[in-house]
């Protein structure tokens, strides 16, 4: 065994090592999980009524709703997307978000457009399959409990409504009501300001058109494919999404218009050498951000489908998925410790809490606002001995 | 399901499921994430468990559910997740050296494609043969092949990097 072998199994084990006993209410769960099976069935055959409940508050077309695409988030300038282009921020500060009451396994998933609304997950109380679902309205802390089990939100549009996923079931939750959306084996990604959903359906990309209605198939070109839709603009005109061919085994980052037309984005190029495969996680207005693979690892990549720009990051790791209107990302540095912003034109290092502790827990960049300027996530904390929830703020 | 059968897989999760989260974690580098991939392919093993009845079919079901589950998230959510992980409180003054050569392992590791690392993560901490890999993943062996020297190659690069550069500062 040379040298490296040996590296490889002592990191494995001491990694395997830290993970303490799980689950106290572990197998109780699965139990109650798996006889919960056919009650979710009903749950979804019972659901076209509640439907028509919640899409009275959800507007069904193609359009940005107005009154709801607008309102800016609290304290946060938001008013950087129309006029000249913005100055790079320089100065970013963290605050913590409310944590809700037991607040085991508090996690922010994903952010509003405008930055009004944040929605994350923590455990329901007695379960370890069983999440709430949170929404912070302008930091104001609300708590959901769903049906169904391993709720995960996945995005909120400006209206405050949520879409997300668990067990291979994709749901709305908005006015109040939650609603399983319709399909075989869903997940919702994303949701525009006019109430368009899309994620996958059966491992094909898709879009609902409102809660109640059948997944459209996404188009996709000529051959055998897989993938998903990740993100939809908040305007509902464009959706990006991982196509993968699963013949040849690569990814391709696709784009889809409501105006028909569709194109795989160009695979970036690094050091003359094209990667192997791309993904596409978000887009705001003219940015899509993902990631390049190459032979052997991935790279954080975004495009700009007006100039036809790709580009590179290879000092970023995990971006978020989300990405300003001019094109900023969030994401870790390539060893996991610390958060950076990257405009443009320059990258700045987040702060961490005040009791941050960065050899043992890492910050978590989730999402970023459409202005750039509010960022939310996850940050380390020495005295919780886990992560909490958090919002930067950037001037 | 009557009672034995569930007292059974009571019994299964209790004995076995401190081992398969040490094993979702490091497919999928997250403690968050492990916990639910592991609820989720447990959940599949209830669904199923009339079929499967002995405990050691049971820990071969859960644990290919696993892998493919895990690379399959992969797949399907690119970079919409990012790792949040705690180290062990244990950490002795001589072992600091050695931590922090594991960190950087590990976060090597983290960044390989899933499959990849997969393969790694089965034959380094599982110590499975290549014919019980391929099994697992439902690939070819040449597959797991080309997985593990492509894996092997880009760390071992890596490595040689980071020891030619700390020789250059030691001299």
């Amino acid at each position: 065994m040379d040298r490296l072998d040996e590296r490889l199994s002592s990191t494995l084990e001491q990694r395997a090592g830290s993970i303490a006993e799980p689950l106290p209410y572990l197998a109780d769960d699965i139990v109650r999980m798996g006889r919960r099976a056919a009650r979710r069935r009903a749950w979804m055959a019972a659901a076209g009524g509640v439907t028509a409940l919640v899409l009275a508050g959800v507007p069904i077309v193609l359009s940005v709703a107005p009154g709801q695409a607008d309102q800016p988030a609290v304290g946060s300038t938001a008013e950087s997307t129309a006029g000249p282009a913005p100055v790079v921020p320089t100065n970013c500060a963290v605050e913590r978000l409310a944590l809700p009451a037991g607040g085991a396994r508090t996690l922010v998933m994903a952010m509003a457009p405008t930055g009004r609304y944040v929605v994350g997950r923590t455990a329901h109380p007695d379960s370890t399959s069983d999440f709430d679902l949170l929404i912070w309205d302008r930091g104001a802390l609300h708590r959901v409990d769903l049906p169904g089990e391993q709720q995960i939100p996945t995005d909120v549009n400006a209206g405050g409504v949520v879409v997300g996923s668990g067990n291979g079931q994709a749901w709305l939750y908005g006015g109040g009501a939650a609603v399983p959306l319709p399909g075989k084996r869903s997940s919702a990604a994303a949701i525009s300001d006019g109430g368009v959903i899309v994620g996958s359906d059966d491992g094909l990309p898709v879009l609902w058109r409102s809660a109640s209605g059948a997944p459209a198939a996404l188009p996709l070109p000529e051959g055998t494919w897989e993938g998903q839709a990740t993100d939809i603009t908040a305007d509902g005109r464009t959706i990006v999404g991982t196509i993968r061919d699963t013949k040849t085994n690569t990814s391709h980052a696709y784009v889809w218009s409501t105006d028909g037309t569709r194109r795989e984005l160009p695979l970036p190029v690094t050091d003359g050498v094209p990667a192997a495969g791309a993904h596409a996680a978000g887009i705001t207005g003219d940015w899509v951000s993902g990631a390049a693979e190459t032979q052997h690892t991935s790279v954080v990549a975004r495009w700009n489908l007006r100039t036809g720009e790709v580009q590179t990051l290879p000092d970023a790791h995990g971006a978020g998925g989300e990405i300003s209107a001019d094109g900023w990302m969030v994401a870790s540095d390539r060893f996991g410790n610390g958060t950076l912003l990257l405009s443009r034109q320059a990258t700045l290092r987040l702060p961490g809490l005040p009791d941050h502790d960065d050899a043992r827990i890492a910050d978590v960049p989730k999402s970023i606002s459409q202005d750039g300027l509010l960022i939310a996530g996850n940050a380390a904390s020495a005295a919780a001995k886990d992560t909490l929830p958090v919002l930067w703020r950037c001037t | 399901m009557d009672d034995s059968a569930e007292d059974a897989f009571r019994a299964f999760v209790t004995a076995r499921s401190p081992a398969l989260l040490r094993s979702a974690y490091l497919l999928v580098g997250d403690r968050s994430k492990a916990e639910d991939l592991l609820q989720v392919t447990l959940l599949k093993a209830f669904q199923k468990w009339r079929r499967i009845k002995d405990p050691a079919a049971a820990e071969g079901y859960v644990r290919r559910a696993m892998v493919n589950t895990a690379t399959s998230w992969w797949r399907s959510r690119p970079y919409r997740e990012r790792p949040v992980d705690t180290l062990p409180e244990r950490s002795g003054s001589d072992e600091i050296a050695a931590r922090i050569e594991q960190d950087a392992m590990w976060q090597h590791l983290r960044g390989l494609p899933a499959k990849q690392r997969a393969v790694l993560v089965l034959r380094y901490y599982e110590g499975m043969t290549e014919t019980e890999i391929a099994d697992a993943l439902n690939i070819s062996r040449g597959t797991v092949k080309s997985h593990t020297s492509r894996a092997l190659g880009s760390l071992r690069r890596q490595f040689q990097d980071e020891d030619a550069q700390q020789e250059t500062v030691t001299l």
